[in-house]
């Protein structure tokens, strides 16, 4: 999104380095690319009317729309989103957060995005009002045809509305693989830790993995595997070498040497 | 527009009004010695500009209610026999002027600076804050009589009565910039880490339209509120330096100069001169700073969020 420069890596989107370009390079990419916030409360412009909100990136990205054209398109966008289009004069502080969430989506999908990171766009909403947006955004993907990065943790969610998951810890991704298959057969010992982690309804007693120790601090990073000094499966390797993220045989990616040695 | 009056029937800012008694009688005076102010020409009984009507054989005429004194003149005369209603009516127009000029150069200029040192930081906020540490550490009386005397010497004390009002209005508002930028930099920090900011970014914008459009309009309480207390403080500067000499000239004299030229007349018995002249000042800066202490307790955010 380019809010923050990279501190290390290249960024690719459809093949092109994005990370490199001036903020005027960037500009195509923007229409294309847009990001749903964390907290409804603070990512919507106090001072500004919903309209005003909707209008003024979707005037800034097609400046040949005529005035009737742009009022066709906001109202498209609010009943895409569930919300009523005559609330375009309000005020955001007028509106609960699930409300408010949905005019966040609403501003990300005005511009006719094809790509949507959505950072942990349910974690500050009411359960009953994260089930609604979770559908949301799936009906906005099949209808639109989107992609999303979607940053959560709650797994059920993660579950629920990925294809793809990628399993991070302190910063590296641990494992990446389809939906079904991480969760079904979850190899990375993070993962394994993690999903074995979700707490079950069904009241049968799971073999939980139990880490020892505390999360390092990102600021002093272990040397070798992030994980080691937490993992049952640790040998000197993984003290020593940062493990690299490998394809494994049934398609996913995994960072592991216990992995790839065959130990567990 | 219809529903932004509505809108402001609605809020808070109009429901706690009508509850202060205070802040109802400041606002009630204040606006009237402004009109007074700028309808001066129509309600002043004499104009104190035109010396077809100043005779100095009427100088220090006291007041009506006192032994001596005409009902041409209600409250007395000057020592140059000017009516002092009128001079002071004038004078108070003279001081609003360069204390509502001078706030609006101080705002364009603080608001400005603030906003880029907020919003960029790093080097450019080091360099206008540490260029503003500098001027407040200077007293900028000092500066602005320097400057001043200065500028009476170059072009003389004759030519410097033209030129005293837009003067004043420069040296007044370049020595307080520093008060807005430091405002608009603290709220601009506070502003730029929030989501909606993010936003705008991810939307493309450039930095210009995100300071104006998008965080500016959210620093504008605070904003509001200083500019009412600067406008007392401008106000208050100019008498100052009036008092001092160095400000309008007593040809066309504000409220500062009109005490200064009674202040000489004080013990030799005409003291409304001086008194009335100072009277109408400090109720002047009194509505002005009641009402921004008003203000500032509304549009507290700690107290109330909106």
């Amino acid at each position: 999104m380019g809010l923050y420069p990279p501190n290390g890596g290249e960024i690719y989107y459809k093949g092109e380095r994005i990370d490199n370009l001036s903020p005027k390079e960037m500009l195509p990419y923007r229409s294309k690319m847009q990001m749903v916030f964390q907290d409804p409360y603070a990512s919507l412009n106090p001072r500004k009317t919903i309209k005003q909100t909707l209008e003024e990136p979707l005037r800034y990205h097609n400046q040949s729309l005529s005035n009737a054209e742009v009022v066709e398109r906001i109202e498209e966008v609010m009943l895409q989103v569930g919300s009523d289009p005559k609330w375009i004069s309000r005020m955001p502080h007028e509106f609960s957060g699930g409300q408010r969430q949905r005019i966040s989506i609403a501003r990300a999908l005005v511009v006719a995005p094809e790509f949507i990171v959505a950072d942990e766009p349910i974690s500050a909403l009411d359960v009953s009002i994260q089930a609604q947006i979770l559908n949301l955004l799936m009906d906005a993907q099949e209808q639109r045809n989107l992609t999303y990065l979607f940053v959560a943790h709650d797994l059920s969610v993660v579950e629920h509305i990925s294809t793809n998951v990628a399993v991070m810890y302190l910063g590296t991704v641990c494992e990446l693989a389809e939906t079904s298959l991480l969760f079904g057969e979850p190899k990375h010992p993070y993962t394994r830790a993690l999903l074995s982690a979700i707490p079950r309804l069904d009241g049968q007693k799971v073999d939980r993995v139990r880490l020892t120790g505390e999360v390092p601090t990102p600021i002093h990073l272990p040397t070798g595997c992030v994980f080691h000094g937490r993992c049952p499966y640790v040998n000197k390797r993984c003290i020593e070498e940062i493990p690299e993220l490998m394809q494994h045989i049934d398609g996913r990616k995994i960072a592991c040497h216990a992995v790839e040695e065959d130990r567990i | 527009m219809r529903r932004r009056i509505d809108n402001f029937k609605n809020s808070y800012l109009w429901y706690s009004f009508k509850k202060d008694k205070i802040a109802i009688i400041c606002l009630i005076i204040l606006i009237s010695l402004v009109a007074m102010a700028v309808f001066a020409p129509l309600i002043a009984p004499y104009n104190p500009y035109d010396s077809a009507n100043i005779d100095v054989m009427n100088s220090e005429i006291p007041p009506v209610w006192i032994e001596g004194g005409d009902p041409g003149f209600i409250l007395g005369t000057d020592n140059q026999g000017r009516d002092l209603l009128s001079t002071m009516i004038y004078g108070m127009r003279i001081s609003l002027l360069i204390g509502i000029g001078a706030v609006l150069l101080q705002s364009v200029m603080g608001i400005s600076i603030g906003l880029i040192s907020g919003y960029f930081g790093g080097r450019i906020d080091s360099f206008f804050m540490r260029m503003a540490d500098v001027q407040l550490s200077f007293s900028y009386l000092m500066i602005a009589i320097f400057f001043t005397a200065v500028l009476q010497a170059a072009v003389g004390v004759g030519r410097f009565g033209e030129i005293a009002v837009p003067f004043l209005i420069l040296v007044i508002g370049f020595a307080q910039w520093p008060q807005y930028a430091r405002t608009v930099r603290a709220s601009v920090l506070a502003e730029k880490n929030k989501e909606y900011v993010e936003a705008a970014r991810v939307a493309g914008f450039g930095a210009g339209r995100i300071m104006w459009g998008h965080i500016f309009p959210n620093t504008l309480s605070p904003i509001l509120v200083l500019s009412t207390l600067q406008v007392a403080e401008a106000v208050m500067s100019e008498a100052a330096l009036s008092f001092l000499g160095l400000g309008m000239p007593i040809s066309k004299p504000s409220l500062g100069s009109l005490i200064n030229s009674g202040f000489e007349y004080i013990f030799s018995g005409s003291w409304w001169i001086t008194i009335f002249p100072g009277i109408i000042l400090i109720v002047l800066l009194l509505s002005i700073n009641l009402l921004g202490d008003f203000l500032r307790d509304v549009l507290n955010p700690k107290l109330y969020k909106g």
